[in-house]
């Protein structure tokens, strides 16, 4: 099997809490701490986890689109060459930019009102592929807009003409234009009507395939991640719970958060309604005020005293399997 | 799938059942540049008591100005509402002067709203808004009472520390806990009628589970007249006292309501997109699209049997676990129209793969085609009135499309363009 296309190692990211008259720093957010996980070429690697767990500042931390405090995310270029994206200046970071490409949430606020959608598109390869000529570039905006389902004379238009699902596929494009390896997709579908999220999901899919892209498809909806992804990485308070194949995650969570998650979630079938679901207790702690040892322990039903106090690490359950939990890795291997 | 768990109501005879609303003909109309846009159009239903009733659709089909409808809360202008009746226990609400309807509003049948941080005021504190919901609607009581209930709706709601949570502000708490305190206000006057428009959309799954399982649990317990219903201060506080022995003041208080004691547990309306939420927590659904209710049936027969190609096509786009992983989705073509430009006929014309020219030409009737089964669609009708089956519009479970129509004089309509090469622009 060939390396990993992305290997992110011990990736933190800890925001500075600044308050008082002077603003000094008073402490700290840690939004990612210690997360490491693989995304193999061509293969969708889904991140989940609930509302801030930390997922979209993974995303924005392989783009270096904030600050990384430590660890290492090694890509390997198109070219072969491996470079660590975590120590790069501006300057080398701008031609990977071309390599991973990113798709938002929000079909609406993504794109420029101003701009009619031919030029959105074409925007990155002004940036990226300055020698094309001018021609040349309608050609490959032209090219995208059908890949993604739209018609070449729409590029005129202006974001506002299209429909949500639509406009999600105009970001697509754009992610697309500098043929990326890597596509980073935030929520790419949670802001759609659910027969336009079947439509998107199907068309992201079908570019995966024709074109071998890689995606990280960060969501928080565990069906759509279930869906869309070969394996998943499950979030909870800046560090990962769980990493395994997709049918080995849902068909036997190993971590207790994983099990409370997908017992939460409703499914479309009432003859499956579930009486003894396991509610979790409470909210999520704040970041701010993460709880020592694992993450999980305030909440967790298999809690036991040391929980508190040491960290858990990421160790393989089963075959390709990882879990964060001794209790479950003691109990169960 | 054969464990059947169930149903909470089991179905009876319409006839046999309770109504707490009925809605007939239902038209809100709104005026957006000089045009007229027909957000609800001729909207029927029915809520039984103690029943949990769906109404389930995508963005602007027009489910939540129903729901803003039967609360007399449409904005005017550009809103009005044109025709219709809505009778909740008899009284028509639209006929009803505003200062009548205001003592309905919160207090028979309340409304939870989708965010609850809009929907809370940011400069007071939690306590005080829900007491001055009660004190609204209970100018009798004193304050202190108000208090008392309040603290005691926030503990029901499962609030911890619930009396040190009334001097907090809404940011100061959790999106789930602003989403408790909406249901604590909701409550307060043990409405029979809930209406909860998207209760859970802005919340985690996790969240979300906590909050569904309080608001049908809750609702068990609510719409029998209660403690607080005690107009004066002194039986409240009465009921104050003795509440530490009772588990709430929610629960029947048989002495003080023998007159007025309801059925078992109040209704909710309960509007939301997502059919998960609707399969868990429903007894009946409505299917809404293009302000039309395109099909009303018991929850289980319609995930089971959809019978309108929309609700087919709705099942059929879900991604759901049971199925095979990173199958091609089967999504409805084209999208949403806006409810300025809507098709002539059938609202779903545009998109169905079942379309038949009668279509586009004449609007389908919602027609009951089974018993307890209403659905608004000429293909369904005929294929059931010739004893065929419902159309199969779309592949919601293993079987095969097939979408002819009996008498055959039909060529189908051409389909409309696949997934793949979507709606032309707006």
């Amino acid at each position: 099997m060939s390396p990993p296309l992305l290997e992110v190692r011990d990736l933190a990211i800890h925001y500075p809490i600044h308050s008082g008259v002077l603003m000094r720093r008073s402490g700290e957010v840690k939004a990612v701490d210690g997360v490491s996980f693989d995304v193999n070429e061509g293969e969708t690697l889904g991140l989940v986890g609930e509302s801030g767990c930390g997922k979209t500042t993974v995303a924005k931390g392989i783009l270096r689109l904030v600050e990384i405090t430590s660890g290492s995310i090694v890509f390997r270029r198109e070219s072969g060459e491996t470079v660590d994206l975590a120590t790069l200046d501006r300057k080398a970071m701008r031609p990977v930019r071309a390599e991973i490409q990113m798709i938002y949430q929000d079909p609406y606020s993504s794109l420029n009102p101003r701009w009619p959608v031919g030029d959105i598109v074409a925007e990155p390869l002004t940036v990226h592929h300055s020698e094309l000529s001018a021609a040349e570039r309608r050609e490959r905006v032209s090219w995208l807009l059908d890949k993604v389902g739209l018609s070449p004379d729409q590029a005129f238009r202006y974001p506002h003409e299209f429909s949500g699902g639509q406009r999600q596929r105009v970001g697509i494009a754009r992610a697309l234009a500098t043929g990326p390896r890597l596509v980073i997709a935030d929520e790419p579908v949670s802001a759609l009507d659910v027969s336009i999220q079947a439509q998107v999901m199907n068309l992201m899919q079908d570019l995966q395939e024709e074109l071998g892209l890689a995606f990280l498809f960060i969501a928080h909806n565990l069906s759509v991640i279930e869906h869309a992804s070969h394996r998943i990485a499950v979030m909870y308070l800046g560090e990962l719970a769980e990493v395994g194949p997709a049918r080995a995650v849902y068909q036997n969570p190993l971590h207790p958060y994983t099990r409370a998650l997908l017992s939460a979630v409703p499914l479309p079938d009432p003859d499956r309604r579930r009486p003894e679901r396991t509610v979790l207790e409470g909210d999520p702690p704040s970041p701010r005020a993460k709880p020592a040892g694992c993450p999980f322990h305030t909440r967790c039903p298999l809690a036991q005293p040391d929980c508190a106090e040491n960290e858990p690490r990421l160790e393989e359950g089963e075959p390709g399997h990882f879990v964060a939990c001794p209790i479950v890795l003691r109990g169960h291997w | 799938m054969n464990e059947h768990r169930p149903h909470r109501t089991p179905p009876s005879p319409p006839g046999a059942r309770e109504t707490v609303l009925e809605v007939e003909n239902l038209r809100t109309y709104f005026e957006v540049e000089g045009e007229i846009a027909k957000a609800v159009d001729g909207v029927s239903f029915e809520i039984y008591a103690d029943e949990v009733f769906g109404l389930v659709g995508e963005s602007g089909c027009g489910k939540s100005v129903t729901a803003l409808s039967v609360m007399r809360l449409i904005p005017s202008p550009p809103g009005t509402i044109a025709g219709g009746q809505i009778r909740y226990r008899g009284r028509d609400l639209l006929a009803l002067p505003i200062r009548e309807m205001r003592r309905i509003r919160g207090d028979r049948i309340a409304m939870i709203f989708q965010e609850p941080m809009t929907a809370l005021d940011p400069v007071f504190t939690i306590g005080y808004q829900v007491r001055e919901a009660i004190l609204v609607h209970r100018p009798a009581l004193d304050r202190q009472t108000a208090e008392e209930h309040a603290a005691q709706m926030l503990e029901r709601v499962g609030i911890a520390d619930a009396r040190r949570q009334l001097g907090s502000y809404p940011h100061q708490i959790s999106g789930g806990m602003r989403q408790r305190v909406m249901i604590a206000m909701a409550l307060a006057m043990e409405p029979d009628l809930l209406i909860a428009d998207e209760p859970t959309t802005a919340l985690d799954v996790t969240i979300q589970a906590q909050i569904l399982e309080l608001m049908l649990e809750l609702r068990k317990r609510a719409g029998t007249r209660g403690a607080v219903r005690g107009t004066s201060p002194r039986g409240a506080r009465r009921d104050a006292a003795s509440s530490t022995r009772r588990a709430s003041r929610l629960e029947p208080d048989a002495e003080q309501d023998a007159g007025t004691a309801r059925g078992a547990g109040a209704s909710m309306l309960l509007i939301t997109h997502d059919l998960a939420v609707v399969a868990e927590t429903c007894d009946r659904v409505a299917v809404m699209y293009g302000g039309e209710l395109q099909e009303i049936a018991e929850v289980r027969p319609l995930f089971q049997r959809p019978l309108h190609p929309y609700t087919q096509g709705l099942l059929a786009s879900l991604p759901r676990p049971d199925r095979p992983r990173r199958q091609r989705l089967d999504a409805i073509p084209g999208s949403v129209p806006s409810i300025l430009e809507l098709p002539s006929g059938c609202k779903f014309v545009t998109r169905c793969p079942a379309r038949i020219p009668l279509c586009e030409e004449v609007d389908p009737q919602l027609v009951e085609v089974e018993s307890g089964r209403f659905c608004r669609c000429h293909v369904t009708e005929r294929r059931l009135a010739a004893g065929w089956g419902p159309p199969r519009a779309f592949p919601w479970d293993e079987g095969e499309v097939d979408v002819a129509v009996p008498g055959g004089e039909d060529p189908r309509a051409p389909t409309p363009a696949p997934a793949s090469h979507p709606e032309a622009p707006r």
